[in-house]
C-alpha cells in the first residue's frame, strides 16, 4: 500500500519536481491554489504533439489535484476533506506552498501589501493544516502513527537562517523564520502523538540546490526517524550575517 | 477526445508565393527539431484544451520573439493601420496586426502547414487548412474581453493544398462576413475549429499581474473569476477545439503589457452545424 502524501505548492517547482520523481511510491493529494499543475492528474494527462495518441509511460501515476487557497480556514478544511474521502489517511504532510515578495522595507508599498500574505501562507497556513490533520486524523492513534512513520516536512530555506544582504527578503526571511521555530515546536507537541516534525531549508533552487536534492531530502526526512531537524541545504560558504 | 495519428516529420518542399492567402513552405527544418517540449498537456476542466510550456526550442523562440518586437518597436496606431500593431478590432481593448508579409520571417512557422496539421491531430478536427492568426498587443491595464466560445465563422477565398495552409486575406474576403471586393473569388463560409494562444515578448510575470486567459465553466461566468486562468508565460500556449462550450476570455492586465499569437483553424460549415446545430454558430455583429 502506497503512503499518502498531502503536498501543498504542488505547482511550483520543487513539488512538480516532487511528482514527477514519486507519484509512483506515494498517493500524492497534489494542492494548488491558482497555478495550475504540469503533471498527470485525475483531469489531465501529457502526451506528445507528434504522436497524440501514443500512451505515455509518465500518466501511470497520476496525483490527486485539489484546488484550494489555504490561506482560507474553510479551503483547508476541504482540502483534507477531499484526501481523506479519496485515500481515507494522510501519512505524509509536505507544506511547500510559498509566497515570496522581495523589496525594501523602506519605500516598497508591493512589500507592504504582502506582508500578511506572506506570513498567512508561508507560516501560518503549515500550522494551521498540521494541527488540522493531527485532530481530524492522527490525535488519537499514536501507536498506529508509529508504526506507519507519519510525519510533517515544511519546506523552509535559508533565508529564515541568515540574512542576505541586498536582497530585501526581511518579510520573507521573517515568515521562513518563524517556520523553523515552529517546526520545533510541533516536534515537540506532536511527539507524543507518535508524529515526527522536521523542515528542510535550502537555498535558492535550482539556482544553487538542485531540485532533486531538495526532493531527495523530503524523501529521506519521510524514510528517516528524526524529529526537530532543520535540514540546510546549501552550496556558498556562509559569509554573510546573522 | 480523440486524437490522429503521428505527424508526417518531415515538412515539404513547396513552390514560389501564390496569389491567394496560400502560404506555401519552403525547406524549413523539421517540427520535431524546433519543438523543444514534446509533453504538452491534455485537460479536462472547465472544457477540454491544451496546455504547453517551453513550446519553441530556446534559439527558435528567440527569432521568433525578436521578430515579434520588431513590429512591436514600430509603434502603436489608434487607427487602423496595416504593417503595426493597430486598433483594428472594434470592442477588443487591444492593439493588433497580421503576420509579416515576409513568408520567411521566424513567426511564419506557426503558419506551416506541418503546424496546422499537428493541431488538427491533437484535437481530432478535420480541418479545412483555412487560417486565421494575428499578433495582439495588450497594454497595462487593457480592458477585460467578454466571455466567448470562438465558434464563430470565418470566411476564406482559395483553397489549401496538402502542402499549405490558405491564410485569411481580409483585405480580399472580409473574414467574418464573406463580402469580397471583387467578383473573381467566391467566398466558402467555414466555421473556426481550434483556437491557439501562444505567448511571447512579456515580462516576466508572478501572479497578481493579471493578463492570463481565462477558461470558464459559463459564458456567464464573470471575467474575473475564471474556472482556469492560464498566465501569459513566453514561450506557452493554451489551445483548444472551438465547440459551443470552449469558453474563454483575455482577463486584464494589471502591472506588464500582455503579447501574444492567435491562431484559428477552421472545420466545414456544414459540419459544424451538423455537430452542434446552426444556432449555436455564433454569428459576428456588425
Amino acid at each position: 500500500m502506497k503512503r499518502v502524501c498531502l503536498l501543498t505548492g504542488a505547482s511550483g517547482k520543487l513539488g512538480t519536481a516532487f511528482c514527477r520523481k514519486h507519484a509512483k511510491e506515494y498517493d500524492i493529494a497534489a494542492v494548488r491554489n491558482r497555478s495550475l499543475l504540469k503533471v498527470p492528474t485525475q483531469d489531465q494527462e501529457l502526451f506528445d504533439p507528434l504522436s497524440p495518441s501514443a500512451q505515455l509511460e509518465e500518466n501511470a501515476n497520476p496525483v490527486f489535484a485539489i484546488a484550494a487557497n489555504l490561506e482560507e480556514p474553510s479551503e483547508r478544511v476541504r482540502a483534507l476533506e477531499l484526501v481523506l474521502a479519496r485515500y481515507g489517511r494522510v501519512d505524509l504532510l509536505v507544506c511547500a506552498a510559498v509566497h515570496s515578495v522581495c523589496g525594501p522595507i523602506v519605500g516598497s508599498e508591493h512589500l507592504s501589501e504582502s506582508m500578511l500574505r506572506q506570513f498567512t501562507l508561508n507560516t501560518m497556513a503549515p500550522l494551521y493544516l498540521a494541527a488540522l490533520i493531527v485532530r481530524r486524523c492522527w490525535r488519537d492513534c499514536a501507536a498506529e502513527n508509529r508504526s506507519v512513520n507519519r510525519n510533517i516536512v515544511n519546506i523552509s530555506s535559508t533565508s529564515g537562517l541568515r540574512v542576505y544582504s541586498d536582497r530585501g527578503q526581511s518579510v520573507y526571511a521573517a515568515t521562513k523564520a518563524a517556520l523553523n521555530v515552529l517546526t520545533l515546536h510541533m516536534a515537540e507537541e506532536f511527539s507524543p502523538f507518535g508524529v515526527r516534525v522536521n523542515a528542510v531549508a535550502p537555498n535558492s533552487f535550482p539556482s544553487i540546490v538542485p531540485t532533486g536534492e531538495v526532493v531527495d531530502a523530503i524523501r529521506h526526512l519521510d524514510q528517516g526517524s528524526q524529529t526537530g531537524e532543520i535540514v540546510e541545504l546549501d552550496r556558498q560558504p556562509q559569509l554573510e550575517g546573522i | 477526445m480523440t486524437f490522429g495519428a503521428p505527424i508526417a516529420l518531415a515538412d515539404q518542399i513547396g513552390s514560389p508565393v501564390s496569389q491567394t492567402g496560400r502560404h506555401e513552405e519552403s525547406r524549413v527544418e523539421p517540427l520535431d527539431a524546433v519543438l523543444a517540449n514534446r509533453r504538452w498537456i491534455r485537460a479536462r476542466y472547465p472544457f477540454p484544451h491544451v496546455r504547453a510550456h517551453d513550446v519553441l526550442g530556446p534559439e527558435t523562440y528567440a527569432t521568433v520573439e525578436a521578430s515579434f518586437k520588431a513590429i512591436l518597436a514600430r509603434g502603436l496606431a489608434e487607427t487602423p493601420a496595416k504593417g503595426k500593431f493597430a486598433r483594428n478590432l472594434s470592442g477588443y481593448d487591444a492593439y493588433t496586426t497580421t503576420f509579416p508579409e515576409d513568408r520567411g520571417d521566424a513567426l511564419w512557422l506557426f503558419l506551416r502547414r506541418a503546424w496546422h496539421d499537428m493541431l488538427a491531430a491533437i484535437f481530432g478536427v478535420a480541418a479545412t487548412g483555412d487560417v486565421s492568426a494575428g499578433l495582439h498587443h495588450h497594454m497595462v491595464g487593457s480592458s477585460s474581453g467578454e466571455v466567448h466560445n470562438d465558434l464563430n465563422p470565418g470566411w476564406f477565398i482559395g483553397e489549401a493544398t496538402p502542402h499549405t495552409v490558405n491564410l485569411s486575406a481580409n483585405d480580399r474576403c472580409n473574414y467574418k462576413f464573406g463580402t469580397c471586393r471583387d467578383a473573381e473569388h467566391l467566398p466558402r463560409q467555414t466555421v473556426r475549429a481550434v483556437a491557439l494562444i501562444y505567448y511571447l515578448a512579456n515580462a516576466r510575470w508572478r501572479a497578481g499581474d493579471g493578463g492570463e486567459t481565462g477558461l470558464y465553466e459559463e459564458r456567464t461566468s464573470a471575467v474575473d473569476k475564471p474556472a482556469v486562468a492560464v498566465p501569459p508565460i513566453n514561450n506557452s500556449l493554451v489551445a483548444f477545439e472551438c465547440t459551443p462550450y470552449s469558453f474563454h476570455a483575455f482577463i486584464s492586465n494589471r502591472r506588464q503589457p500582455r503579447n501574444s499569437l492567435v491562431f484559428w483553424l477552421h472545420r466545414p460549415y456544414e459540419e459544424a452545424a451538423q455537430r452542434w446545430g446552426e444556432r449555436r454558430i455564433v454569428i459576428w455583429k456588425r
